[in-house]
């Protein structure tokens, strides 16, 4: 039986090394660059026609441009188009590598938690920044909530101040906990199809079970990857949210 | 009684204006968020990457400043309280949003009752 946990390998493909820190171009990078290729394709194919009456190809880009404007607009409001361009390109990029990941043969670049803690802490960098700029230090009022007694402050502003500091823990683990959870559960289940198989004609008949329950879970992993990239950046806009209205 | 029939999509009219709306919504929310499992799932990550982060900070402060293990220990106890904190948070927010529907659904239906009468 294949190793549930093999999928998840990093393999280098070329390797290269800079300043003495490897940077070799792995199975990821490679997955990476096909997605971002991919959308690049589809996003400025669909658009090429710029019809009025639009076609399919362009109805799938404009559906997902307005899906992101208006949940921008909802969570953000309107000082938060200028940040269009950065939310969009988040969502699409985890969706296009959480839903690449479902293709055989593929690799799940978003089951690292490298990756999402290194997207997950540059949004974090950036709101914090972003916070500081449009605030001043009265963005640091989100760390103080009103009303609370003068003897409970100290330790309500460490507390805020180390639950502000979750938020990239949780953004990123809750992504790679849910891609990795997924695949390694669609391996298990391959790998009982084909245990199942070797053993005769009984088996063989048993092992529709597990095929069955395979395919449901396809399906369930295509939701989680799709839910997943939604909820990625729902909680990139409401971070967004607090730090250009830090009323708590 | 045949013209009845001929027209039903008068009477039905608020139910297939709900349906269409409901329909129209559909692409733009994936699912509800708010499943138990999910819940759970969100709960539970949070509460473990608060006493996480506490550690880390702790462990780090007392290396830089040579004070093992007073940071660590207090950390350990301020991120275990801000993972509840943010459970109670996640909690309150649950509940809010079913109430808001709630009060929605309660206030739709009101106007419906009102339009018949």
């Amino acid at each position: 039986m294949a190793n549930p946990i093999e999928q998840f390998e990093i393999k280098p493909i070329a390797n290269l090394e800079i300043a003495g820190i490897d940077v070799s171009f792995t199975n990821s990078s490679l997955w990476m660059v096909i997605v971002v290729v991919f959308l690049t394709v589809f996003l400025i194919g669909g658009m090429r026609k710029n019809a009025v009456i639009p076609g399919r190809w362009q109805v799938m880009v404009e559906l997902m441009y307005s899906f992101i404007a208006g949940m921008i607009r909802d969570n953000v409001g309107k000082e938060g188009k200028q940040y269009f361009p950065f939310i969009f390109t988040l969502f699409v990029f985890v969706l296009g590598l959480n839903l690449a990941g479902m293709l055989p043969y593929a690799f799940t670049v978003t089951s690292h938690i490298a990756v999402n803690f290194a997207m997950a802490a540059f949004i974090f960098i950036g709101v914090t920044l972003v916070g500081f700029i449009k605030n001043g230090a009265g963005y640091l009022k989100l760390f103080a909530p009103a009303g609370v007694p003068w003897w409970l402050m100290p330790m309500i502003v460490a507390i805020e101040l180390i639950s502000y500091c979750t938020r990239p823990v949780s953004l990123s683990v809750r992504l790679f906990a849910n891609m990795l959870a997924g695949h390694i559960m669609m391996k298990v289940f391959a790998g009982f199809v084909l245990s199942m198989a070797a053993a005769g004609v009984v088996g063989m008949a048993g092992a529709i079970v597990p095929f069955t329950v395979n395919v449901l879970l396809t399906g369930l992993e295509i939701l989680v990857a799709c839910l997943q990239a939604y909820v990625f950046t729902i909680l990139t806009c409401i971070y967004l949210n607090d730090a250009m209205h830090p009323s708590h | 009684m045949g013209e009845d029939k001929k027209y039903p999509s008068h009477e039905t009219f608020d139910e297939r204006l709900n349906r269409a709306q409901l329909k129209a919504k559909g692409p733009e929310a994936p699912d509800d968020p708010d499943t138990a499992s999910r819940v759970a799932f969100k709960m539970g990550v949070d509460l473990v990457a608060g006493t996480g982060v506490g550690v880390f900070m702790g462990y780090w402060i007392d290396k830089w400043f040579d004070t093992a293990p007073v940071f660590l220990i207090v950390l350990l106890i301020l991120g275990f309280v801000t993972g509840l904190r943010n459970v109670v948070v996640e909690a309150m927010r649950i509940q809010k949003a079913s109430e808001d529907a709630e009060l929605a659904a309660r206030d739709a239906a009101k106007d419906v009752d009102e339009q018949e009468d």
